[in-house]
């Protein structure tokens, strides 16, 4: 068929595989975007690592509270 | 360190850290008494303290400085839904058994405020020792008072002794109710006690089985790391590194490369905090974070989550205290 509004002639079944493809595509944009927008937690963030400094951490007063707070600050440098 | 407290020992350590080592940030302590001591000493130095679970109120009220931020809360925050719960579910009458240091103290006092504050009505306040080995003495003098409800206010292995010691003296839940602060239940020492912690009651910020994301996302990178479940302890100190993180990235570089004034300035205009479990925010005035708080009680050895005290009735209750001394209950009543 001519399809007036491309401007080509292609088939009804390519026009409407394009059209359900490019609405599919516009879809995931729209929540790819909406998900990078989205503020991050801080397991979720995609972290790029900066430098901070050197941190201390002054632990081991109390039983195992040390180590619990330890592991805590390891996990996330 | 490793050992009994020792506060004059933990400050020389840090500033042997501050001036040989050459650090840009503490996270310390998990000691109260500790923690205030190097409040002071971070202070002098401007040396950024990230709290990540001492609990005394002192921190930021009466010796509070500029270089601390609390990511736990303090027992001001912890006793703002938490006695109301206890009065209107066991009854009115209390009983405060607390370690005698700065964290316990700290308990006891805004228990004491708290259940007078709901009507109820505090029988007596006793303190053991920090590492006391046998609670056995203080037991007589709880039955005879004949509570409704006993508040426990010891942290680490201390009340694990306690609570196991309290079963066997026939303190057992169904006779004795009992309610402790965030620190009078870790939960990855549930299991060493799992029978004699069934129904105590706390409250935490952060709790293993929180039904939300990031908190799973974060149980789960734990346990793949460690081979256990995090506690309250572990989240925040995983969040102040990452507080840390957002704090270097917004003023451009640690106190020492951008001056203490603009570090501290990026402090007071920071806000909001996404952190494990969920929205926080660092209030400018005394940098406590706040965040919504979950009452729980031990089921079958989980946390039970029984309600929760919204972040921001948190921050309307706890007014900004900076500089004023916490009032300490009468001496009569065992203070």
């Amino acid at each position: 068929m001519k399809n007036r509004r491309c401007g080509h002639i292609v088939s009804r079944r390519k026009y409407l595989t394009a059209l359900a493809g490019g609405v599919v595509g516009a879809a995931v944009a729209a929540i790819g975007a909406f998900y990078l927008m989205q503020p991050r937690t801080a397991v979720a963030r995609s972290v790029e690592s900066i430098r901070i400094g050197q941190v201390a951490s002054m632990t081991g007063f109390y039983a195992d509270w040390g180590t619990y707070l330890d592991r805590g600050a390891r996990l996330a440098v | 360190m490793a050992g009994r407290p020792d506060i004059t020992t933990a400050v020389r350590k840090a500033e042997k850290l501050v001036l040989e080592n050459r650090i840009d940030f503490l996270l310390s302590s998990e000691h109260s008494g500790i923690s205030l001591a190097l409040q002071d000493l971070c202070w002098r130095y401007k040396i950024p303290q990230f709290v990540s679970i001492s609990c005394t109120e002192y921190l930021p009220t009466a010796n509070f400085k500029e270089t601390s931020i609390f990511q736990n809360p303090d027992m001001y925050i912890q006793t703002v839904g938490f006695p109301r719960f206890m009065v209107e579910n066991f009854g009115k009458k209390c009983f405060i058994f607390s370690v005698d240091y700065a964290m316990g103290r700290a308990d006891a006092r805004q228990w004491y405020w708290g259940v007078l504050r709901e009507g109820g009505q505090v029988l007596g306040i006793s303190f053991a020792p920090l590492g006391t080995p046998d609670f056995t003495p203080w037991f007589p003098k709880i039955k005879a008072a004949n509570p409704d409800f006993l508040v426990l206010a010891f942290a680490g292995l201390d009340v694990v002794r306690c609570i196991k010691q309290l079963w066997d003296y026939g303190l057992t839940p169904d006779i004795l109710p009992k309610a402790g602060p965030d620190c009078s239940l870790l939960e990855p020492e549930l299991a060493l006690a799992e029978k004699e912690y069934e129904s105590h009651h706390t409250n935490q910020y952060f709790y293993s089985t929180m039904d939300i994301p990031s908190a799973q996302r974060f149980v789960k990178a734990f346990k793949e790391r460690w081979g256990e479940i995090p506690g309250n302890a572990s989240a925040y100190a995983y969040e102040n590194v990452y507080l840390i993180k957002e704090l270097v990235e917004k003023a451009g570089g640690t106190p020492r490369e951008v001056g203490w004034d603009k570090f501290h300035s990026v402090i007071d205009s920071f806000g909001e905090f996404l952190g494990v479990e969920g929205r926080k925010w660092l209030r400018p005035e005394d940098h406590r974070l706040f965040a919504d708080m979950t009452l729980l009680r031990v089921e079958k050895g989980r946390l039970k989550p029984m309600s929760v005290v919204k972040m921001d009735e948190l921050i309307k209750a706890v007014p900004v205290r900076v500089g004023q001394k916490p009032d300490d209950p009468p001496k009569e009543i065992g203070w």
